[in-house]
């Protein structure tokens, strides 16, 4: 099998490379292009980094429709364009780049104020993973096992992109609110300004990303299950947890899929 | 119908109800890279109608870090899934490194960047489509840039590299017939004395027809002092006149009408194909 090898022709090319990219990510204050660069087309240069800002926000706007909105459409522009230049691709799969907005959103002194929106970036990119994650057929025969094994002897199957985020702001309100219409933004805004705290869960229930409040208790069962305990450990870290109430409600949303043996 | 049309996510209902008479469907490889969820249901419904080619922009044939095994794996499992009448990718890099505020550090573009037309470059995009190949055990088409920048010191010109590209690896030519001609456009606002179709004709001569398994047709956009290939336009009179010769001189290859940017109506797109179908007609009578 042939390979792309070393050799001082390949390390020109890759330095001639290396000169396109640092002029299309360097910095945006500086030439990009240099008297000495190995490349000619200044217009070409500008032509390929207005693309990139535009694919830039193009990917974070389809991940991060929630932020985009609470920013405004020229705020999340520029924050996607500085993203771009901070935390560049590195697959050539867009819808694989964005995961550390939050933390960029977080670092940002100009969104200090707005405390929440890193959050709101969390629950947007659990749902953009939610999205793409392995399908899973629900299994409604294999709850028969609940009759028939201990749980100690049992794993529940799960939704594709279960996660669960805890959070001071009420996120999942806010999601929910721009999302789903459902609670409105007024109440939302309202719930915000209270200073409550809320923890998301997000799931795809069938093809459809979901997020929701969650409870406690449940986020803490949740939580387990997520790391793969059985039934029974997962019961342990919330003693008192109405569990017969809850699955009824869990299957029903796509939330639990089926239950399995563990393997002996 | 011969001519597909590119299945973007404007049209995924529509098409699967009317199911009209096009030839295939193409598609973007990495927009369905994902474990599973709504997008490859999409496309596996819309394979269960059509043949499906599978078009990448972001393999990186001409990188010379080389390829990314993440990539070329989620690739190598679609293709598996899919099953489709042919895999292209493009003629250019995006993948390598930059001098980052930290360091040097892994970047991909997500862009078609050019690569030199030289004996370096050359070996590189060989050994990258050897890899490709030997992993998807098929062989892919490989397809001509529309390109904003010119490298200094390049050492053939765009044909001989893409001749000698398909002869070293087997791999077959995707002809893009509107990139030509944006590039000829470009060429033309730099010196005013070039002819853009008879540089289009004279590259298409170039080319043996044996290695051509495509051709793109898609709109483009002047921006004054650029001309931009968007894909966001009809086909213009230049690029179809292009494309009679193309299949005059290629027969009947394959044919494809992109439209990426303000994606019009299904029925647009239609009848851009319905056009592609009586020119090739045309041309072959």
């Amino acid at each position: 099998m042939t390979s792309a090898g070393g050799g001082p022709a390949m390390a020109t090319l890759e330095g001639q490379q290396q000169a396109l990219l640092d002029a299309l990510f360097g910095r945006l204050d500086a030439t990009p292009g240099g008297a000495a660069a190995p490349f000619h087309g200044a217009r070409g240069l500008q032509a390929y980094r207005s693309n990139g800002h535009a694919q830039a926000q193009r990917s974070l706007l389809a991940a991060y429709p929630v932020l985009a909105a609470l920013l405004g459409g020229e705020s999340f522009e520029l924050l996607a364009r500085d993203f771009w230049h901070h935390h560049p691709p590195v697959v050539g799969d867009l819808a694989q780049w964005g995961g550390d907005l939050a933390e960029f959103v977080q670092a940002n002194p100009q969104l200090h104020s707005e405390p929440y929106l890193a959050d709101v970036a969390h629950v947007e990119w659990a749902l953009h993973r939610a999205a793409t994650a392995a399908d899973a057929e629900p299994a409604p025969a294999s709850f028969a096992l609940l009759a028939d094994a201990p749980p100690e002897h049992l794993r529940l199957s799960l939704s594709g992109g279960l996660a669960v985020f805890a959070s001071p702001y009420p996120v999942a309100s806010i999601v929910c609110a721009h999302l789903d219409a459902e609670p409105s933004l007024a109440h939302a805004g309202r719930l915000l300004q209270d200073g409550v705290a809320e923890t998301t869960k997000v799931w795809r229930q069938g093809l459809r990303p979901r997020a929701a409040i969650c409870a406690k208790d449940e986020a803490i069962f949740l939580g387990a299950l997520i790391e793969g305990s059985t039934l029974a450990h997962a019961l342990d870290r919330v003693p008192g947890f109405a569990f017969d109430q809850w699955l009824p409600r869990a299957v029903g949303e796509g939330l639990v899929l089926g239950a399995a043996l563990t393997p002996v | 119908m011969q001519t597909g049309i590119g299945w973007r996510h404007p049209h995924y209902g529509e098409l699967l109800q009317r199911q009209p008479a096009i030839g295939f469907l193409e598609v973007h490889a990495e927009n369905f890279f994902g474990d599973g969820g709504a997008a490859l249901q999409v496309l596996a419904q819309g394979r269960a109608l059509y043949p499906v080619s599978l078009h990448g922009v972001g393999l990186s044939l001409g990188s010379a870090t080389g390829l990314d095994p993440w990539h070329l794996d989620r690739l190598h499992r679609l293709v598996q899934r899919i099953e489709p009448c042919r895999v292209s990718d493009h003629a250019c890099f995006a993948r390598g490194n930059w001098h980052s505020p930290q360091g040097p550090a892994p970047v991909h573009a997500a862009d078609l960047l050019p690569v030199p037309f030289s004996e370096a470059a050359l070996a590189v995009m060989v050994a990258n489509v050897h890899r490709v190949q030997e992993k998807l055990g098929r062989s892919i088409a490989v397809e001509n840039l529309s390109a904003y920048v010119q490298w200094t010191g390049d050492t053939m010109d765009e044909p001989t590299f893409l001749t000698n590209l398909a002869q070293r690896t087997g791999c077959s030519l995707l002809v893009d017939v509107n990139n030509l001609y944006v590039n000829a456009l470009n060429r033309q606002l730099v010196d005013a004395g070039t002819d853009p179709l008879q540089a289009c004709r004279d590259w298409l001569n170039t080319i043996a027809p044996a290695t051509v398994a495509e051709i793109h047709l898609a709109g483009h956009a002047h921006c004054g002092d650029i001309v931009i290939d968007d894909h966001g336009s009809r086909v213009c009179d230049p690029v179809w006149a292009l494309y009679r010769h193309a299949i005059g001189r290629f027969g009947p290859v394959p044919t494809l009408v992109e439209w990426d940017t303000d994606v019009p109506a299904l029925d647009v797109l239609l009848e851009q194909a319905l056009q592609a179908d009586h020119v090739a007609a045309e041309a072959l009578a």
